[in-house]
């Protein structure tokens, strides 16, 4: 691995992945989730949005987990 | 109860399921040593595949099979917090997993508490966290053992009671520890995860499908005849609205608290390389879709023809009561029953080896060679099951609040401590000393008398507060910069291992 050379050394990718998670838990608990992602329709993929909302967050945080060590842990 | 399912069938995969379980569970456990030393060291070249099971086996236990429907079913919504906090749960562990490895080869650490005495050179440090962890664990193990009871009064369509239940699975789980170590180590947990992974999802589609005609046929109805249940913060147990305050502060806590976990966190200092601790985190929030099925169960049991006895069991009651194969209900059972027994052992190995080795040894400073310390070992397992069981047959509430409320509450305050030691130059070890029982005192209080709290929040978070706060001022009234064995320690915390 070549760590202290190239991404790890940039910044902002841990900028980015604090930001993400603040945006993450606002948006997973009150009030930015009860405004935005409270409520029973429209329905996703069978689910209630309320419900949707929070299993898309996983999804979502899944993906900028797998970016952010892609960026800083680089490829064998 | 009347059972639309042969009982006998069931009993008998459950039989069969188990005892191939020990098997495979007990094998590998006869290869490595049965010294404290044996158990962590087999445990030394973990890899991802294992890793990820094994942190998976956290979210597999009673507590998400009985307790994940159970909580939907009687307070809807109020379970997305499950989902919520594990979005996030694992994510400090990516920065913290690492640092602790690098301690752990360079210290030899192997509990969690060790690691923090050690930086401030305060065995009082281990002590109270030997204390902490045993408020905490005691009501995590208490749930597994009231799964372990439901789901064999399930089976049993009601003949062996609830306690009697438990009692017998936890005895079996007592001597096979006493005996060769946990079971839910290494291959059992992968064989075990993706098992329940897959029936999970095919019961938690399965379910809808047969009783309303699909996922979107089960929440449209449910849309109609109970909204309440399918918006957040969702009801409370007696079925008043739940609060904003409760719900958020619970994410909070369960985020902070989650990677705090001692059995978890000494992963740190047993996987083979610091990228598999990291990729074990990436890969965490993908368990968290496998807990969408398991809510979709209690979903389709709110408007079903019969109750059962308390929303725990309801998982257990649709089974019983719909026309499924009995190997099927028999395999599910029988699964659920060793999530509950492979979550259990390792819970009680890892309490009683931190009694022992953070409380006796390194608080009170008593010598144990290694036989003394293993019978000590042994006997704090035995008391430590005591201890859980009576809280398991006389608590009477839900499997979910006897984690949020009474576990979580207690471990967070390991987090101000886990992230002084690993991060903060200035941190001292009279500050982290003096947040910890300042913030364990605060919980136990507000716990006792919700009055004292201004607001209405979980209880460990007033005491994380306090505790965070305690920890700073303590530590910034401290006149001088640490040691240099500190400088040290904090180095070799920072520096990155040779990946190989």
């Amino acid at each position: 691995m070549e760590r202290g050379t190239g991404a790890a050394r940039r910044r902002w990718p841990h900028v980015a992945l604090a930001g993400y998670a603040v945006v993450c838990f606002l948006a997973l608990v009150w009030p930015v989730y009860d405004l935005l992602g409270n409520r029973i329709e429209p329905f996703v993929l069978g689910l209630p949005f309320s419900f949707a909302w929070v299993a898309g967050w996983a999804l979502l945080t899944f993906a900028v987990l797998v970016g952010y060590y892609l960026l800083c842990e680089g490829r064998d | 109860m009347e059972s639309a399912t042969s009982p006998a069938i069931v009993v008998a995969v459950v039989v069969v399921y188990l005892i191939a379980n020990l098997v495979v569970g007990i094998l590998p456990g006869r290869r490595v040593s049965g010294s404290a030393t044996g158990f962590v060291a087999g445990d030394r070249s973990l890899g991802l595949l294992v890793m990820y099971f094994i942190t998976g086996a956290t979210i597999f236990s009673a507590f998400a099979f009985l307790g994940g429907p159970g909580r939907v079913y009687s307070r809807g919504a109020a379970a997305f917090y499950i989902l919520a906090y594990g979005v996030l749960g694992f994510l400090p562990f990516y920065f913290t997993g690492p640092r602790a490895a690098r301690l752990g080869r360079r210290y030899g650490f192997v509990t969690q508490a060790e690691m923090v005495a050690r930086r401030f050179r305060l065995p009082a440090i281990a002590g109270v966290m030997a204390a902490i962890s045993l408020i905490a664990f005691v009501p995590y193990l208490a749930l597994q053992i009231q799964g372990a009871g439901l789901v064999v009064a399930a089976v049993t369509g009601g003949r062996v009671p609830n306690w009697l239940g438990g009692l017998v699975v936890y005895a079996v789980v007592c001597a096979y520890v006493l005996n060769s170590g946990v079971l839910g180590a290494g291959w059992t947990n992968v064989f075990q995860g993706l098992f329940m992974m897959v029936l999970a999802w095919v019961l938690g589609l399965y379910l809808p499908w047969h009783l309303y005609g699909g996922v979107g046929a089960m929440f449209r109805r449910l849309a109609e005849e109970r909204p309440e249940l399918l918006t957040a913060p969702g009801l409370t147990g007696s079925g008043a609205p739940w609060t904003w305050g409760q719900y958020t502060s619970s994410v909070f806590v369960s985020i902070v608290g989650f990677s705090c976990w001692p059995h978890l966190f000494m992963k740190a200092f047993t996987a083979k390389r610091e990228r598999t601790l990291r990729q074990t985190v990436v890969l965490y929030p993908t368990f968290q879709i496998f807990l969408i099925p398991i809510l979709l169960i209690g979903f389709s049991g709110v408007l079903f023809e019969s109750a059962p006895a308390t929303p725990n069991e309801i998982l257990p009651h649709l089974l019983m009561h719909l026309d499924l194969s009995p190997v099927v209900v028999g395999l599910f059972c029988a699964g659920a029953l060793a999530a509950s027994m492979s979550s259990g052992d390792t819970m009680a190995h890892a309490t009683a080896s931190i009694v022992v080795r953070d409380g006796l040894v390194c608080a009170l400073g008593r010598r144990l060679d290694p036989v003394a310390e293993r019978r000590a070992i042994r006997i704090a397992l035995v008391l430590v099951l005591i201890a859980s069981y009576a809280v398991a047959v006389t608590y009477e509430g839900s499997i979910v609040d006897l984690l949020l409320y009474y576990a979580y509450g207690p471990v967070v305050q390991f987090a101000p401590a886990l992230l002084a030691t690993l991060f903060w130059r200035r941190a001292t070890g009279r500050g982290v000393l003096a947040g910890m029982i300042v913030g364990i005192l605060v919980y136990l209080a507000v716990l006792l008398w919700k009055s004292l709290a201004v607001g209405d929040l979980h209880p460990g978070f007033y005491a994380l507060a306090a505790n965070a706060a305690v920890l700073v001022l303590v530590s910034l009234a401290a006149p001088a910069v640490g040691s240099e064995a500190e400088a040290e320690y904090l180095q070799v915390a920072r520096t990155p291992g040779r990946e190989g």
